[in-house]
Parts: structure tokens; sequence; C-alpha cells
């Protein structure tokens, strides 16, 4: 299929319908796998900052790190280490959200707690690892590349995109009243314990999924930007999800293609995630015009 | 409609080694309004959350539903809410019922209606949740505890910030509900509402001190031998 896919942008390149670097496979698998990350992590974003978690995020998304260079120590391939990324992220939610249903220390610091371990732990096994491979693949991990998004990466990707808008259609409701009031969640029997659980099992498997293109250091960002900048913009919740959705997969796009048609060579995350900054500013933008407009009526 | 009647046996709430609430034995019955009342720091909101199945508790609660089992209605005490979040109170009241999910376009859903023309909370429905002074809010927490049409609904101090029409229009509804057949158990520091509306009151401070009519405990109180600690 992707083999078609391919050939269908070769014809757009022949026709002059598209500019020419459509014609390289690896540009057009990051344009998709952009396609799905945008929504994936907009729509989640929204979630993680009205549960005021974009902290969690931050931690899950360094919990990466570790995961890579334990695969790459086990003997997985450097640039698909797939089983020790899944398994190391998301048992370090997991177990993040089992620590703090059995202490009284305040959710923040632990989550501090948590995300210096993984980011101290990372740090050190990637020396280890710098030693075993070439060092521009640790760059990659750390800071993502367009290179690297290969036709299994994308079904991965496909797969819990269609997990995350499966739960979208069905749980979002509850998973939004559960985030904005666990006590009337509960009244209502909705199992807010396996919400709580399945949100941090969430982050982590779209942070896994988005790694490979953004970077250990900088894919927790994008779970939080999009959704910090439509926060302010949007007028209910429909709109943030909106704006949410629209600013992660135009950072996407933009970050992964921009660099690559003006030939700069930056780094596709830092590109990403500069892209959402300058949505954010625009945010920040429209929502003091708007205040002091309004001010200014009354 | 007929509410349930409610059983506590040995009902006691212990979290974190700490006892909120001693072990009480209470009987409530159904289609009744009951009152709740007590000093600060007391228990009540405890009690209430025991009820509501929010806490783990000791002991037994027994509800005993007429009809069948239904849905009961929790309205939690009144808390800041974020100003600059932008869920609206349309957005609140359909996460709790609406089958759509709340991020697709809105197409009418007959409960949020019937309950926004009961509260009387249209013009509310556009405003974020943390704009709404807490009069409002109280109004969008009570239309969210009808929504599932519960014959039994748990109150915790919904006069708390309301002014004197928002609680004439929140008292008339609870009329109404209790009129219709429906349970009431609210927690309440206004004694002339208590007297006015509760059939029974339960004063709780650290365990059940007495459970009485309104009338009975507050002559009761203002003997020394309770002290009149919070009788407000």
């Amino acid at each position: 299929m992707l083999a078609n896919i391919h050939s269908f942008f070769s014809g757009l390149v022949d026709s002059g319908m598209l500019p020419s670097m459509f014609g390289y496979g690896f540009v057009v698998n990051a344009f998709i796998a952009c396609l799905m990350i945008g929504p994936l992590l907009g729509m989640l974003g929204t979630l993680v900052v009205v549960k005021r978690l974009a902290f969690l995020s931050e931690a899950v998304g360094h919990s990466a790190l570790t995961g890579v260079s334990i695969g790459i120590l086990l003997g997985e391939p450097a640039t698909e280490p797939w089983i020790s990324l899944f398994a190391f992220s998301v048992l370090f939610s997991l177990t993040l959200q089992w620590v703090r249903g059995r202490t009284t220390v305040p959710y923040d610091a632990l989550i501090g707690v948590f995300l210096a371990f993984a980011l101290a732990m990372g740090a050190a096994l990637l020396m280890f690892v710098a030693k075993k491979i070439n060092a521009h693949l640790v760059e990659q991990v750390l800071f993502g590349s367009i290179l690297t998004a290969s036709a299994y990466d994308l079904i991965i990707l496909a797969v819990i995109t269609a997990i995350v808008m499966a739960l979208a259609f069905f749980s979002a409701n509850q998973a939004y009243l559960n985030a904005l009031s666990p006590d009337i969640a509960r009244s209502l029997r909705i199992p807010v314990t396996l919400h709580d659980y399945a949100f941090v099992l969430l982050i982590a498997l779209v942070t896994v999924a988005a790694v490979k293109i953004i970077g250990a250091i900088l894919v927790g960002a994008l779970l939080l930007i999009p959704a910090a900048s439509a926060r302010l913009m949007a007028r209910d919740l429909r709109g943030m999800v909106g704006f949410s959705v629209l600013i992660a997969t135009t950072s996407a796009l933009i970050g992964v293609l921009l660099p690559m048609h003006m030939k700069w060579a930056i780094g596709t995350g830092p590109a990403i995630i500069l892209v959402a900054c300058v949505w954010f500013i625009i945010a920040i933008s429209v929502f003091t015009l708007r205040k002091g407009s309004s001010a200014a009526c009354a | 409609m007929m509410g349930p009647s409610l059983k506590l046996q040995g009902l006691g709430v212990t979290i974190k080694g700490m006892t909120l609430l001693q072990p009480l034995n209470l009987t409530l019955s159904g289609s009744l309004w009951h009152g709740i009342a007590g000093p600060n720091g007391g228990g009540k909101s405890t009690l209430l959350k025991a009820i509501a199945g929010l806490h783990n508790h000791r002991g037994q609660i027994e509800l005993h539903w007429p009809n069948g089992k239904n849905n009961i209605g929790y309205m939690p005490q009144l808390s800041p809410f974020d100003a600059s979040l932008p869920v609206t109170a349309l957005d609140f009241l359909r996460m709790h019922c609406d089958k759509r999910p709340v991020w697709r376009r809105y197409k009418g859903d007959p409960k949020i209606a019937a309950v926004v023309e009961r509260v009387g909370m249209q013009k509310l429905l556009s405003k974020r949740l943390g704009t709404l002074s807490s009069g409002e809010r109280q109004r969008v927490l009570l239309a969210c505890a009808l929504l599932n049409e519960p014959h039994i609904l748990l109150l915790d101090e919904p006069m708390a910030g309301v002014d004197k029409d928002g609680r004439e229009q929140i008292l008339e509804i609870l009329v109404d509900f209790k009129a219709q057949g429906g349970t009431i158990v609210m927690i309440e520091h206004d004694w002339q509402i208590l007297q006015q509306h509760c059939d029974t009151l339960a004063w709780i401070d650290g365990g059940l001190e007495a459970h009485d009519t309104p009338t009975a405990i507050f002559d009761n109180l203002q003997a020394p031998t309770l002290g009149m600690r919070h009788a407000s």
C-alpha cells in the first residue's frame, strides 16, 4: 500500500503539482506520519492541559530516552528499538500512576522525581550507547529525524491513532468529566481509576509513536504547546480540541517540510516545536488583544 | 417516582489513619427531605461522600430502591474553577450524559434540554464555567445532578454563595423534586431553610450526635447540653 502511495506522490511530482522533494520516499513517509501525529497529540494534549499534567508528558517523553538506550544495549536495531521503547515507557508511566495512589507526595513533586530519574538514567546509558553506535544516531534519538520513519513505524503509528480515535469517540466525555470533577465522575459510577491509568498509558503510547519524528527531548512539548495555545484562543471545549489539532498538525507538517524545502540542516523535532512556539505567540497575542478590547468595551 | 430509603449501619470513615467519621447508625426514609448539619470539619461532607460511594468506609450503606435500581444525583461542594479554561456550562452538561463526544458539534439532547428548562439556565449555557458567579455555578451543578433523572439527590451545601433569588429558585426545584417522590439528603447551614423544608435533621460532629425533626434539634441546641457551637 505504501508503494502505491509513493507512486501516487511521484505522479503528482512529475505533473508539477508538488515540489520535487515529495519524490523521495522518506519525505512522503514523514508527511504521512505528521498527518497522524498532529491529530493524535493535539487531541490528547487538550486532556493533558485540562488535567494540568503538562509536566507528566514531559517526563514520559524523557523516559523514551532511557527506553531507546536500553534497547540498543540489549541488541535491538538502533533505528527501531520498539520493544524496549514501548516496554520502558509503559512501565514508567504505569509505575508513576501506581506510586501516586500509594503515597502522600504531591503529584507534581512525584512527576519531578520520575522526570529526573528518566533523564539521568537515559543520559547515563547513552554514554554506553555512544560507544556502540554512530553518534549521529544518538542525535536522532534526542531530536528526531525525517529520515527514520519507515513503513513499519507508520503501521505502529496508524494502529495507535486508530486506538486513540476510537477512545476519543466513545470515552472522551467521561475522560473530560473525570479530569474536571473526579467526585462527580465517581458518583456516576465512571471507572475513575481505570481512566487515570488509561490516560498515562495513552500518553506513553503516543509519546513512543511520535518519538522518531520529534525526538525524546521535545516530544512532550507537542502534547503541551498546541493545547496550551488552543486554550487561549478557544471559547469552548470543541474549539479547544479543534484549534489544538490544527496547531499540532500544521506545526508537524511545517516543521518537517519547510527545512527540507529550504535545505536547512536542522532536526525535525526542534523545527516542529519552533513552529508550535510561533503558534503560541500568536495565541497569546490574540488573547491579549481580545482581552484588551473587551476591557475597553467595559 | 419513589425515592429510595437509606439505612446506614456502623458507617465509619477512616482515611490514611485519620478517623473522619465515627461509626454511626442512621435510617433515612424514602421520599423525604433530610438535612445534615453540624460544625465545620465535623464530617458532614465525608458522610455524604460515603453515601455517594466516593470514600472507602466501614459498615454498611443500604439503599432500598422501591422500583428497581436507579440513579443517584450527587452535587459536590462548590469549588473554584479555572476561569481561563474554555469549558462552557453546556460542555459540562454534555459530559454527563451526551452520547456524542463533547468535541463534536452539539446536536441537541432531550435530557439536557429538559434540565436546562427546569433549572432556567438557558443564558448560562455558552458561558465558561470559570466566569460564572458562584450562584450560577451552583445552578449548573444542580442541573448536572438532575441530568440522569435520579431518584435521590445528595447535595453538599447547594445554597452556598447563592443570592436570595437564587435560593428561592433552587428551593423551588427541590420542593418540586420531593413532590414527585424523590429523596433528598442535603448539607445545609441555614436554620431557616432546615426548619422550613427538612423532614428530619441529622446533627453530625465527628459522629452522629442527634437525629430528629429540625425543630426538636434546634430546641435541644438552645439548651446548654449540646452546646451551640454552630447555629448560624
